[in-house]
């Protein structure tokens, strides 16, 4: 796949080139709306946008346009997509040296999962319960009947389809509602995310319930 | 509902496989990774919904002008800023281009195995691109807007195989003008 005009212009210009600037001028006009809507997907006000947007800039410029000439036209991805996921990513950096990291950790990660399989857990009518397992710790036969309990409901999520388990997270892990994860998903309607939910949930308490029929 | 949480800090997917992920272009081998990665990491899956919008969703004719004048107005900071160059005055906008100039289709064109990805030559000077694939009955199937010169189909959308699809593609040159390319027919093959 051959690269964007615009962009081949702009890489195959030398730093100190008469060209250099109007080739960059060109990329501009060409992307510069496609890099305002990723500076402005990140929310706030309009000069933090315009400060986000022109960092962006700067930084795709930088050291004769050096995170440009790291987009390979192998056919992996496509240069706008491409584009998209770098200048998104110098928006965080942007962001980050401007307010710091977050507070997110892996613990915070670990507690939005215990919510999620418990919610899950109660869809299912799995006897799971996350919390009983800390409940239960002094008592050995309940923790290893909970332990058991839990790892037949992770054994059969493990088993399911990516995509029903990509859906399952997006929507009790992440909280998405139904038209974000049908826009994620590439499904046609929200409508449809409520059909296949319904359809994963069926399924898991009809294998929650054979897998301990069979454990007897 | 996910696997126990994988070592995330050291494997989120670069932008390349990201971007490829988004696509659809990967080998089914990395495609799996990035998926049991993205199973077990919040922050990429943020990144995942938030890039495949940005791709898919054209942008607001507003978004065209905002784009304009914030280029302008940067590169009047880049051309002053910047010494031993010349104080022109900014060019944004490139001259109006000849109506004649539309997209070659390039595909899918007749018979295909495949249609999941739209390949079209770059109009010069364009600013976006205006696709729609029809059924053999006129019905749209499939509508997109983007500034680049590939478009991904969705999953949602599925070619009937052994039917007959058209598709068009409109390069805009200059704001509300638009100029269309031929209609070009297109048949997924049976697999027997």
């Amino acid at each position: 796949m051959a690269l964007p005009a615009e962009l081949e212009r702009l890489l195959s210009a030398g730093p100190e080139s008469a060209t250099a600037d109007e080739a960059w001028r060109g990329f501009l006009v060409r992307y510069s709306p496609l890099l305002l809507k990723t500076a402005r997907s990140l929310g706030g006000s309009r000069d933090a946008v315009m400060d986000r947007y022109a960092y962006v800039i700067e930084r795709l410029r930088d050291e004769d346009c050096r995170r440009l000439r790291a987009f390979q036209d192998n056919g992996r991805a496509t240069f706008v997509t491409w584009l998209v996921v770098t200048a998104r990513r110098l928006c965080l950096d942007e962001y980050r040296q401007r307010y710091g990291r977050s507070g997110r950790n892996r613990d915070d990660d670990a507690g939005r999962r215990r919510s999620a399989r418990r919610a899950l857990a109660d869809l299912t009518g799995s006897d799971t319960d996350v919390g009983d397992i800390a409940d239960a710790v002094n008592d050995p036969a309940r923790l290893a009947e909970l332990e058991s309990q839990h790892s037949r409901l992770e054994s059969v999520l493990s088993a399911l389809p990516y995509s029903d388990r990509m859906l399952l997270t997006l929507r009790f892990e992440d909280d998405l509602a139904a038209r974000e994860i049908a826009e994620i998903m590439g499904l046609a309607s929200p409508f449809q995310v409520y059909r296949r939910l319904d359809r994963i949930l069926a399924s898991l308490r009809s294998l929650l319930r054979r897998d301990a029929f069979d454990a007897g | 509902m996910t696997p126990p949480a994988a070592p995330v800090a050291d494997s989120h997917p670069s932008a390349e496989l990201m971007a490829g992920y988004v696509d659809r272009q990967l080998p089914p081998a990395e495609q799996s990774a990035i998926e049991q990665h993205l199973l077990g990491c919040s922050q990429c899956r943020q990144e995942y919904g938030a890039v495949r919008r940005l791709v898919r969703t054209p942008v607001p004719a507003w978004g065209r002008w905002a784009g304009a004048l914030a280029t302008a107005a940067l590169l009047t900071l880049v051309i002053w800023g910047s010494a031993g160059r010349s104080r022109d005055a900014v060019h944004v906008r490139e001259p109006a281009r000849d109506a004649a100039s539309v997209p070659r289709l390039q595909e899918p064109r007749g018979t295909v195995l495949t249609a999941r990805r739209l390949i079209w030559q770059p109009v010069p000077n364009a600013l976006s691109y205006r696709l729609t694939v029809f059924d053999s009955v006129g019905r749209a199937v499939f509508e997109s807007e983007t500034p680049d010169t590939v478009e991904i189909v969705p999953d949602s959308v599925r070619f009937t195989p052994g039917q007959s699809y058209f598709w068009k593609v409109e390069a805009q040159a200059e704001w509300g003008r638009w100029a269309p390319s031929a209609l070009t027919p297109f048949v997924v093959k049976p697999v027997p």
